[in-house]
């Protein structure tokens, strides 16, 4: 499979991405959000969809100037090995801590709810197997496996949301201004890590058509904001702002309160694809996408060798936290907190090399 | 793809050697459907556990469904003393072959005793522990949960589960069971401006409620003091008011409605009116909203809010007993003023209950909180305090939308 | 991934009653050396073989090109095609053949050393008969050496079969002849129509007429008396009506046989294989050539309703195990002169005729060349049957889905190479396999088609359902009995639990022995004797039925699952997909019952990932769901037929669009364009 180089259209670019980006909407992260803006957070993902939009419209600036490359390899050669390598790690820092985490609490989420008598490892090890195959396969696998499951995750979250809409109440955007525009707008900034995740372009750039970079970022980016923002709104809306922020998982507990009759109640089993499907969906493009920057440090010509080692970090990832608010808290801090200024740190310092190299600027008109 | 094929298989493989550690057959576990909670007598608690009996209800595997004998025989009540409700049940494994287990229990009764001293504390295990749903019911119930639970036989059903679940379900067309289920339970609580309602239930009191036939509202019974012969022993009806988790005081039917009105969740009720031009005789008409009720709170100069209600109502005019004409256009607005006075005496006295109580359960406060621009400013307003003394005034507006099918009655001569 | 567990077993039930070769037998010792040497001696050979067959070829097709074009009515069926087809696979053949001795060479003596030492002689004959063929001897001048050669190639007297009719053709003087056919699989009427009675009674009369007219005294008997045959050039006589022929053997070939379709052999391999197909050769004493005469007629199945494809709504007709009814069938349905039938022959031991259909302004060239590459590189031992050379040219032979469409009715065909889809048909087989083929193909049935578009949208969503639950039914009642009993309404639980409490085994074993026993009836009642079919729904009732239940061995809850996992598998229109669907989902009960629904969930993400990568021809076997592409409206549903605008994307046909975006007419008055545009 790696023997040819992977094929991805527009529809399945734009699906990873969003997926990549939201897919830890379902996990714990949401709360925090909650903490900062009380019960006007619905703001908080907007504005944080704003910065994201911003931040992929750069990093496709700076890879419109290489065509064919991806981030790994425009850094090489705009910034020189040593100072790539820097940057390199940092990518991989955020697909290994990111798959990490959410290894760890997606299984912790179903210990939690669904097998509380399995010993976590045997359901880590269940998702790892499911996401080392498909990582594995390549990226086509991976992308059409999510262009493919894709449907299944939106109509579920749709079903969700329209089936608590029973348990809406309106009040909960008053006060109107939650906690002060300054708290909120605070709480925005240092959640902007949430879109860290839009660096995925940047790996996936060389296989996506040519030209089709900025509609795959700014798609994704919006999608991914829709669902961020749907998903913060509506725990809100069901369970009020003080008693929401008390929930480690609101997307499970949406799903066991929705009663529709004596028939259809506790059903969050009928929700669980979401979860497992979305967050395996996460980790098979993180594995894949760590492999990738791997490859690319150590300018090897296929990424397969990587997929175990970077399954070995993941997990090491996933059990260095010692408990699973440890991991949340770990996971906000590392990840979800400043981690996108650091990239676009990063991007602002290959335009400068592109623009003090001048070949990048004449280029970037041209490709953009 | 060999290699992957073989990685595949090893893997599952280990997970064969491994797995399995939460299969367990529906015919291993013991089914809870209700719990009960009462002060105990040799610990702190004492649990109750309603356990179905699973081949009374299917009829054994074939064989002839359970001898009816009203619902007896289809489950069994175990009470255990215990010092927290989750001890319970792992205690309860040791009673019971089946392992325990509570994803099925519909209702967590209270003993009235248990929630005046407050039931908050309890609700942590339901929000944390994952076989506890918030679409369970919490009701309070007069007297012993255990007692409660155990005379509690279904007459209609084998399920004991079904029946508790439609006892609830009561709320949906009558107004005397308030709608609350431990989600808005635990909500309210957890919420300034608002408090909940919880459905008070009781065992058929045999001795009379009243000495005497004067005319009384239906509305005015609730849990414990219906008057009435045979049916199941359980009765729901009416509403315990709750304030911090802890029970302040009980609504009867009629406040419930009103409560329920407030919420958009009174579907319907039916009103005895007293006829405004034939004393002793009833206007019987149909209630239902026209709209949610339009608060509107303003803080006054005191810095108390002084709270407007305008209540919309529309319905049916079921039966009038004096056989007086008032189906006219020009004469619908006496019956319709007269429902209205009516009407209002109900939201009066459920207001003055609820302000006497301190508890704001008709959810006044959340409008309130549209008066102001961020969360720490409405905290800091301190509702709670300043509600009882809030001036409330009601309007309510009633029309007739139609007249069943009698287009004009002629009295009787 | 086998192949160790394979070499295992063999290593375990090796029970040949020998003495374990020597170390110096078994080539362990030696090995370096002669694979060196081999390997030379290998590729001298091949590129030997290679350039001979090379010029050979080259010789070839210029001489016949020459024949040919005096000829117009030289049309055989194996065609032109064909016959640098039967080239091409001789050239391969020598090289194999060079190679594969070899190869038992270095492999010490091969497996059947001894039977090989025993008949050794009779390996030498068949060697030296395989000669003849693969060295592409040609025929000989005189009709007592061809006929001695046959014979031998024929196993004759042994063999019965192939029958050597003497004749004398009636001329003037008579010319000795014969003709050689297989008995049973010629057709006799023809034979004595067409060819005995021209050649043995109504040829005189011509000759007779020519004679009168007396320019060329006695024609025939000049050059049947010569050893060489004198070539009647256009200089040699005047006569204009004998200038049109060359010689005898051309005039008995143009004005005298009245067979449909008459061909030249030259080789003797040429001769057998046209025998060997149904074909009469008919030798002339002095003409170092054999003329091939189509005289096949063996009985075959005439065209009845289809047995696995009904429909409700459509043709019900269905392919044959003729090939050429087979291509009239689907040349009937597609009246269109792009569409071409190429013929290939398909094997290597007993090669079959293999029909490769596409319309030729249509399917991707790409695709064609790709499909006849494959077809031509088989070298199968068996491959008379489309289920044995479709897992020949499959792109992943490892997976679990069929990656090309079987089909027994001509519509469907039709309509696929419509779409630009390439179907190879192949002889004595009325199933057609057609390429590419998608995950939605698999899921589709002509009759979705025929029915106006919201019931055949409806139909398809009821066959998804199927699938669904055909799949994973079981799956998730293990899981959900077994892991989350909390979803079950309560009132169910009751009923399940209850009818659960005298069953002995765990929800899995019942499960797995139910299914089990479903598969054992379905595989029983293909294999029952029609006579005794009835019994079998009776112990299939029990079975599945009431004494299961009653007998406390299965909850009854079960019955109804295993029932309706059945109902949805049959509606799976395809059969091995159905087949892979029955097999996988006894893989999706393990994970449910390893750890529920998070398991099965876990295997469909896996399943989906791994059919990702499946490719038919090229095509991703999701597409075009994933990935995406451009979507007609009949991928999943099924949309109006006026709205079939474009071909399916992934087939990247030539001509894209199907029909014009007003494909009615009358719609807009007057201006009646509708078909104009094709």
């Amino acid at each position: 499979m790696s023997r040819f180089k992977p094929v991805m259209g527009v529809s399945e670019g734009i699906t990873l991405l969003f997926i990549f980006i939201s897919a830890k909407v379902f996990l714990a992260h949401v709360t925090f959000i909650l903490h900062d803006g009380m019960n006007a957070s619905w703001v908080i993902p907007i504005i944080n969809t704003l910065i994201g939009l911003l931040g992929v419209l750069l990093l496709v600036a700076v890879l419109n100037g290489h065509p064919g490359k991806d981030l790994v390899e425009i850094g090489e050669e705009l910034a020189g090995p040593y100072i790539n390598t820097l940057f390199s790690l940092f990518y991989l820092a955020v697909f290994v801590i990111g798959a990490g985490f959410t290894l760890r609490f997606v299984s912790e989420r179903v210990v939690a709810g669904f097998l509380p008598d399995t010993p976590i490892s045997m359901v880590t090890l269940s998702f790892l197997v499911g996401t080392v195959t498909v990582a594995y396969l390549g990226l086509e696998a991976v992308s059409r496996t999510a262009r493919f499951l894709v449907v299944v995750l939106v109509v579920s979250t749709l079903a969700l949301v329209v089936l608590t809409i029973p348990f809406w109440q309106g009040h909960v955007f008053y006060p109107l201004l939650g906690a002060g525009v300054w708290d909120v707008l605070r709480g925005a900034l240092t959640t902007t890590g949430n879109y860290v995740q839009i660096l995925l372009l940047g790996i996936i750039y060389p296989f996506l058509p040519q030209g089709k970079a900025r509609l795959v970022g700014v798609w994704g980016v919006l999608i991914a904001g829709f669902f961020f923002t749907i998903l913060v709104v509506v725990p809100l809306l069901i369970f009020t702002f003080p008693t929401v922020t008390e929930m480690s998982l609101p997307t499970f507990e949406m799903s066991r309160i929705i009663n529709i009759g004596r028939f259809g109640q506790r059903m969050e089993v009928v929700f669980l694809p979401i979860w497992v499907f979305s967050n395996m969906i996460f980790m098979a493009v993180s594995l894949y996408a760590g492999a990738a920057v791997l490859a690319r440090l150590f300018k090897l010509g296929d990424y397969r060798p990587f997929v175990l080692a970077v399954t070995v970090f993941t997990t090491v990832m996933a059990y260095m936290p010692l408990n699973s608010p440890q991991a949340s808290y770990w996971n906000h801090d590392y990840l979800s907190r400043y981690s996108f200024y650091v990239l676009v740190l990063i991007m602002l310092i290959l335009l400068l090399a592109a623009r003090l190299k001048g070949k990048g600027g004449a280029k970037n008109e041209k490709g953009v | 793809m060999k290699r992957v094929f073989s990685v595949v298989l090893l893997l599952a493989t280990v997970m064969m050697l491994g797995g399995c550690y939460d299969y367990s057959e529906p015919d291993e576990k013991a089914w809870i459907l209700a719990l009960g909670l009462d002060k105990g007598r040799q610990n702190v608690l004492t649990v109750t556990a309603v356990i179905a009996i699973p081949k009374a209800i299917a009829g054994g595997g074939g064989g002839e469904p359970a001898a009816g004998g009203a619902g007896g025989g289809t489950f069994f009540i175990v009470s255990m003393e215990t010092p927290t409700l989750l001890s319970f049940l792992e205690l309860l494994d040791t009673v019971v072959d089946r392992r325990a287990d509570m994803s099925q229990t519909k209702w967590l009764v209270c003993s009235r005793e248990l929630a005046e001293e407050g039931i908050g504390r309890y609700f942590g295990p339901v929000t944390r522990f994952y076989q506890f749903r918030r679409s369970a019911h919490v009701v309070i119930c007069e007297g012993r949960a255990e007692d409660f639970l155990e005379q509690g036989k279904p007459i209609l059903e084998d399920n004991v589960g079904k029946y508790y679940e439609l006892l609830m379900r009561g709320w949906r067309y009558t107004e005397f069971i308030p709608f609350d289920t431990f989600h808005f339970l635990h909500l309210k609580s957890n919420t300034i401006g608002v408090a909940p309602v919880a459905p008070l239930a009781a065992l058929n009191r045999k001795e009379p409620v009243y000495d005497d036939n004067t005319p009384k509202p239906k509305g005015a019974y609730q849990a414990g003091r219906l008057p009435r012969r045979g049916g199941g022993e359980i009765e729901v009806m009416g509403g315990a008011a709750f304030k911090a988790g802890r029970m302040v005081g009980t609504l009867d039917a009629d406040q419930v409605g009103v409560q329920k009105m407030f919420f958009g969740n009174l579907k319907r009720t039916i009103m005895d009116v007293p006829d405004p031009e034939h004393p002793g005789f009833f206007i019987i008409v149909d209630v239902k909203p026209r709209y949610n009720p339009r608060v509107d709170v303003r803080i006054g100069e005191d810095d108390l809010p002084e709270i407007s209600v305008e209540v919309g109502l529309e319905g049916t005019i079921m039966s009038i007993q004096s056989g007086e004409e008032y189906e006219t256009p020009d004469r619908l607005p006496v019956l319709e003023q007269a429902v209205e006075r009516a009407y209002l005496e109900d939201i009066n006295k459920t207001v003055a209950k609820s302000q006497a109580l301190g508890a704001d359960f008709l959810g006044l406060g959340l409008h309130a909180k549209k008066l102001f621009l961020t969360w720490p400013q409405w905290v800091a307003y301190d509702w709670d305090t300043k509600y009882p003394d809030a001036t409330i005034n009601v309007s309510v507006d009633y029309r007739v939308r139609r007249v069943g099918l009698i287009h004009e009655t002629v009295p009787l001569k | 991934m086998f192949s160790w567990l394979k070499t295992l077993s063999k290593f375990i039930m090796y029970q040949k009653p020998q003495p374990a070769p020597s170390v110096f037998e078994s080539g362990i010792e030696d090995r370096p050396l002669e694979e060196g040497e081999k390997s030379k001696a290998k590729s001298k050979a091949k590129s030997k073989a290679k350039s001979k067959s090379k010029a050979k070829s080259k010789s070839k097709s210029k001489s016949k090109a020459g024949g040919n074009g005096g000829s117009d009515t030289d049309s055989n069926d194996s065609g032109q095609g064909n016959q640098d087809q039967h080239q091409l696979r001789d050239s391969e053949q020598n090289n194999r053949k060079n190679g594969s001795r070899k190869r038992n060479s270095r492999r010490g003596k091969p497996r059947n050393a001894a039977i090989q030492k025993k008949y050794s002689d009779k390996v030498a004959e068949n060697q030296d008969i395989d000669q003849i063929l693969n060295q592409k001897v040609e025929l000989s001048y005189r009709l007592e050496e061809n006929k001695q050669v046959l014979e031998k190639l024929f196993r004759v007297p042994e063999n019965k079969d192939a029958v050597f009719r003497s004749l004398s053709i009636g001329t003037e003087p008579p010319a000795q002849a014969m003709l050689v056919f297989i008995d049973g699989i010629t057709n006799a009427q023809v034979q004595n129509l067409a060819v005995l009675q021209p050649l043995m009674l109504l040829s005189g009369a011509r000759d007779i007429r020519q004679n009168r007219k007396g320019d060329t005294p006695a024609e025939a008997g000049v050059f049947l008396q010569g050893q060489e045959c004198p070539r009647l050039g256009p200089g040699n006589g005047e006569n204009k009506e004998t200038a049109v022929y060359k010689d005898f053997f051309d005039r008995v070939k143009q004005a005298v046989l009245p067979n449909n379709q008459v061909a030249e052999g030259r080789t003797y391999d040429q001769v057998v294989y046209d025998v060997l197909n149904g074909n009469s050769a008919l030798f002339i004493e002095g003409y170092n050539q054999a003329l091939l005469l189509e005289t096949k007629g063996w009985h075959f199945r005439s065209v009845s309703p289809p047995q696995v494809e009904a429909v409700i709504r459509g043709p019900q007709e269905a392919f044959t195990e003729m090939l050429r009814v087979n291509t009239s069938l689907v040349r009937k349905i597609i009246h269109r002169s792009s569409l071409v039938t190429e013929f290939i022959k398909v094997g290597y031991n007993a090669p079959m005729q293999c029909a490769v259909m596409y319309v030729a302004d249509l399917a991707n060239p790409d695709l064609v060349k790709e499909v006849k590459r494959r077809l031509e590189s088989i070298r199968a031992d068996q491959t008379y049957e489309t289920g044995l050379a479709e897992q020949m040219i499959e792109d992943n032979p490892l997976h679990m889905v069929p990656q090309v469409l079987t089909t027994e009715r001509p519509d469907r065909v039709a309509a696929s190479l419509l779409d630009g889809k390439v179907a190879v048909l192949m002889d004595g087989n009325p199933f057609v396999m057609i390429m590419p083929c998608t995950f939605f193909n698999l899921m589709q049935s002509p009759e979705d088609a025929y029915v106006r578009w919201p019931f055949g949208a409806f139909m398809r969503l009821i066959r998804y359902a199927g699938l669904f639950l055909a799949l994973l039914l079981p799956a998730h009642y293990v899981a959900i009995v077994a892991y989350h009993q909390e979803f079950i309404p309560t009132d169910l639980l009751m009923a399940i639990t209850g009818a659960r409490e005298k069953v002995p085994f765990p929800s899995i074993v019942e499960v797995l022995i139910m299914e089990a026993a479903f598969e054992l009836i379905r595989e029983a009642g293909v294999r029952i004797p029609g006579t005794i079919g009835t019994t079998l729904g009776i112990v299939g009732a029990l079975i599945l039925g009431q004494a299961a239940v009653a007998a406390n061995i299965v909850s009854p809850i079960l019955i109804i699952v295993v029932a309706v996992t059945a109902l949805g598998s049959f509606a799976i229109p395809n059969y091995s997909f159905s087949l892979s669907i029955r097999l996988l989902r006894f893989v999706y009960i393990l994970f449910a019952s390893l750890s529920g629904l998070l398991g099965i969930l876990v295997g469909v993400f896996i399943h989906v990932g791994v059919m990702s990568t499946v490719k038919s021809f090229g095509v991703p076997f999701l597409a075009p769901a994933a990935p995406v592409t451009r979507k007609g409206r009949d991928y999943f549903m099924r949309g109006p037929v006026w709205q079939q605008e474009t071909r399916p994307d992934y087939l990247d046909p030539l001509k894209t669009k199907r029909q014009p975006q007003f494909s009615r007419g009358w719609l807009n008055d007057g201006d009646d364009k509708g078909g104009a545009e094709r």
